[in-house]
């Protein structure tokens, strides 16, 4: 064994971006500042396209950028800029949103978080928002939470405003972006140039930034985004986006056009339920689970109707619990794997055990040694 | 030998894989290790089992096993954090998500949560203090009384509930300061540990004290107390803690805990300086163990647990700083080897606090911080491990 020098602690932060092999092995890991592209001051989601590029989105307060790399971690392309918007307030708090991408073989890729911002003593910074109950209150500099955010320039051709998500379109050569936490619009991009294609916001109309209609449970549906932190693309050519401030999943067709919407959790405040989207993985990608952060739960839905069949997990420390569940995705045998942010920080996989019948509406924590 | 202890891993990639889980181990080509008898532990991921009524916990900083292997924790429910853990407690709930759990939990040797309780009440001064601090310590005599200590800013007392939470009496009372010769109150009790023929409690005082003291179990009394190497506690003397440097002749802050073997032998961890030290009973010096020297901040050594054979042959450190649990040979105080890493994952830890045994040898530990969670390792005989590290003690 080579000698070290005696180290102060053994724990230390682990690159930005980790991928495991199908039994949970670190196979790779790379990630941060380097020649030629801007590392996103906050790290926001990942995705992995079809030959294994991987597309990493931006959080932080003034980021507006995409970056594209190989699966090594090799610089590809960057799309939109660093450094765009006027920070309202700056970030304190040392919370990377976390986000999951599966590469078409069976390889998970997670980012564990920017542990090193997490501070290894005290109660850890608070992400800070002023009175947790009603929204449009204090906003307080959570880059995670879309109310917190600056406002965005939805209708820029060549930036984005905290881009969270992506999903591809590989025969036609598209990648759709969930533009964003500050934005409030899906984009389209050509996947080699990085140029923005198409745009369009809630219901398929023009995104418009001056319309910050605080959500009312029961009220008039916002006519806006508040938070577009995720997009999906199924087989079928629907997309289905996350508008996390407002409870809601909006799908569209492929050009923008608006299908339906459903709400999720309605009664949901602060953090708002739809955080992130993961189709089920057999041919008709039959069920749709959703990430919803706020009430520590994966809840699965009828893709088709977007009805709730039945929802798992709950607040905690322990496996099948969730603090800050943020990220989803799902391999080819149908597990899925979560990912934590906040003070969760870790990947978790759930083993798909097929379909049966399970408890409806909430079935707690699932373990094998039973859940609650 | 004392290398060894910082010995963490062949590269620094071990490093980054353990600090999320315990996968690399597999892929990493293990060059010959040297190898030790110790206890031999694994984690038991499914312990407890889901809280009910969604309670979550927040730092928990204390943990103590009854004589019927009835497992007690305490935490703080007001480290937890509004926005993110705990919206259905707020008004109006923003979310299903969650409620804290009251401060003590008792579980089963199963992981069933059989009673919780705690909490301000008539008769007595719950552990107070701004935001997250006040609780801490929790320890359960022969009769199963519950004992808590208190580190809350002006907390300077002692509570004594029944095994169900009624209260039976508190010791000192809180105000402002601190006081090493007190013989009526404490300052920022962190446990303790009994003497029950002697009808005496150990405390480790504390957080701000600087001293052992020992009280009747009945009473309250101060009995007598000491300070490190069993000089007089001196509150003024705050010598800084310098890896190499001269050791300090006082305790630095906190004494986290005193815990009495069988044989009668106080088990004294001062964080800051790195150190146990041991003693009679009676506070006469035994014997000191240094452990991760280089250690800054919070120490390496926080509390202290014993194995269950009738010698008690070895001891459990944890360190929340290096995120490990050391094992020691209580005798020779030499570390064996230890298990733990950073991480959130089953077996790895995020401040590492507090540690018990139950009749079975089982290890449980508590976390601070954002670990926040009892963990439970379970005893698996003495068997053959690697010396020094063991890092994540997975399967």
């Amino acid at each position: 064994m080579a000698q070290r020098r005696p180290r102060r602690s053994s724990s230390r932060a682990a690159a930005p971006v980790l991928e495991f092999d199908a039994t949970g092995a670190l196979v790779g890991q790379w990630g941060g500042a380097g020649q030629g592209y801007d590392w996103p001051s906050m790290p926001s989601g990942i995705g992995v396209d079809d030959k294994g590029n991987v597309w990493i989105g931006s959080g932080g307060t003034t980021d507006g950028q995409i970056l594209k790399f190989t699966r090594e971690g090799k610089f590809v392309m960057q799309a939109g800029k660093a450094g765009e918007a006027a920070p309202a307030a700056a970030p304190t708090g040392g919370y990377a949103p976390g986000t999951l991408g599966t590469t078409p073989p069976d390889a998970a890729r997670g980012r564990a978080g920017d542990a090193g911002a997490a501070g290894a003593g005290g109660t850890g910074a608070a992400p800070q928002r002023g009175g947790g109950g009603g929204r449009g209150g204090g906003r307080g500099p959570n880059p995670l939470n879309p109310l917190t955010q600056p406002p965005g320039n939805s209708t820029s051709q060549d930036t984005f405003g905290a881009p969270a998500r992506f999903a591809f379109d590989s025969a036609a050569n598209e990648v759709y972006v969930a533009d964003g936490y500050r934005n409030r619009r899906v984009a389209v991009l050509d996947m080699t140039t990085g140029k923005i294609k198409r745009t369009w916001g809630a219901y398929g109309k023009p995104p418009d930034d001056s319309d910050r209609t605080a959500y009312q449970p029961g009220g008039a549906a916002p006519k806006q985004f508040s938070g577009v932190t995720c997009v999906v693309l199924a087989k079928d050519g629907m997309v289905y986006v996350c508008d996390r401030g407002n409870d809601r999943i909006q799908v569209f067709q492929k050009n923008g056009t608006f299908v339906k919407e459903q709400n999720v959790a309605p009664k949901t405040l602060g953090e708002g339920s739809v955080w992130d989207i993961a189709l089920s993985r057999d041919a008709q990608q039959k069920y749709l689970y959703v990430a919803d952060g706020s009430n520590s739960r994966v809840r699965v839905l009828d893709r088709q109707t977007l009805n709730e069949l039945t929802a798992f997990g709950d607040g905690g420390r322990y496996p099948s619990q969730f603090t800050g569940l943020q990220g989803l995705a799902t391999d080819s045998k149908g597990n899925l794997y979560t990912s934590e942010t906040y003070e969760g920080k870790r990947v978790q996989k759930f083993v798909f055990k097929g379909v049966a019948a399970v408890t409806a509406k909430d079935q707690g924590a699932v373990r094998s040694g039973g859940g609650r | 030998m004392r290398r060894k202890r910082f010995l963490f891993g062949a590269t620094s990639l071990v490093v980054v894989a353990t600090a999320v889980g315990a996968g690399l181990h597999r892929v990493q080509a293990k060059p010959a290790e040297d190898t030790v008898q110790a206890p031999r532990f694994v984690v038991d991921p499914l312990w407890p089992k889901p809280l009910p009524h969604h309670w979550v916990v927040g730092m928990m900083i204390g943990v103590s096993v009854d004589a019927h292997d009835h497992v007690f924790i305490i935490h703080r429910p007001r480290s937890l954090n509004a926005q993110t853990e705990i919206g259905a407690a707020q008004t109006p709930p923003t979310a299903e998500c969650c409620v804290p759990a009251p401060p003590v939990i008792e579980f089963d040797p199963e992981g069933n949560v059989v009673n919780a309780w705690g909490g301000p009440g008539p008769g007595y001064d719950w552990p107070n203090g701004v935001g997250a601090a006040g609780e801490h310590g929790i320890s359960v005599d022969a009769s199963g009384n519950v004992w808590l200590g208190s580190t809350g800013s002006n907390d300077r007392q002692i509570l004594k509930f029944t095994h169900d939470g009624k209260f039976i009496a508190q010791y000192g009372k809180p105000m402002p300061g601190k006081n090493s010769l007190s013989t009526t109150d404490f300052a920022g009790v962190a446990m303790m540990s009994f003497d029950e023929k002697a009808r005496e409690a150990f405390v480790a005082d504390g957080y701000r004290n600087k001293r052992v003291v020992v009280i009747d179990m009945d009473t309250g009394a101060v009995k007598r107390f000491w300070g490190a190497y069993g000089n007089k506690p001196d509150d003024n003397d705050n010598t800084p803690y310098v890896p190499g440097g001269t050791p300090s002749q006082q305790f630095g802050n906190p004494v986290h805990c005193a815990m009495l073997s069988d044989d009668g032998l106080v088990y004294v961890t001062d964080r800051k300086n790195d150190r146990i030290q041991v003693f009679h009973k009676d506070g006469s010096f035994v014997k000191e163990k240094i452990i991760a020297p280089e250690t800054l901040g919070d120490g390496s050594v926080w509390e202290v647990a014993f194995s269950n054979d009738p010698a008690q042959k070895y001891m459990y450190v944890t360190d929340g700083k290096n995120e490990k649990v050391y094992i020691l040979d209580r005798q020779s105080l030499e570390v064996l080897t230890s298990f733990g890493d950073g991480g959130r994952q089953p077996g790895a830890f995020f401040g590492v606090h507090s540690i018990a045994t139950d009749s079975k040898g089982n290890i449980y530990t508590t976390e601070t911080y954002e670990g926040r969670r009892i963990q439970k390792f379970n005893y698996k005989g003495i068997g053959t491990v690697t010396k020094g590290d063991q890092g994540v003690v997975w399967k």
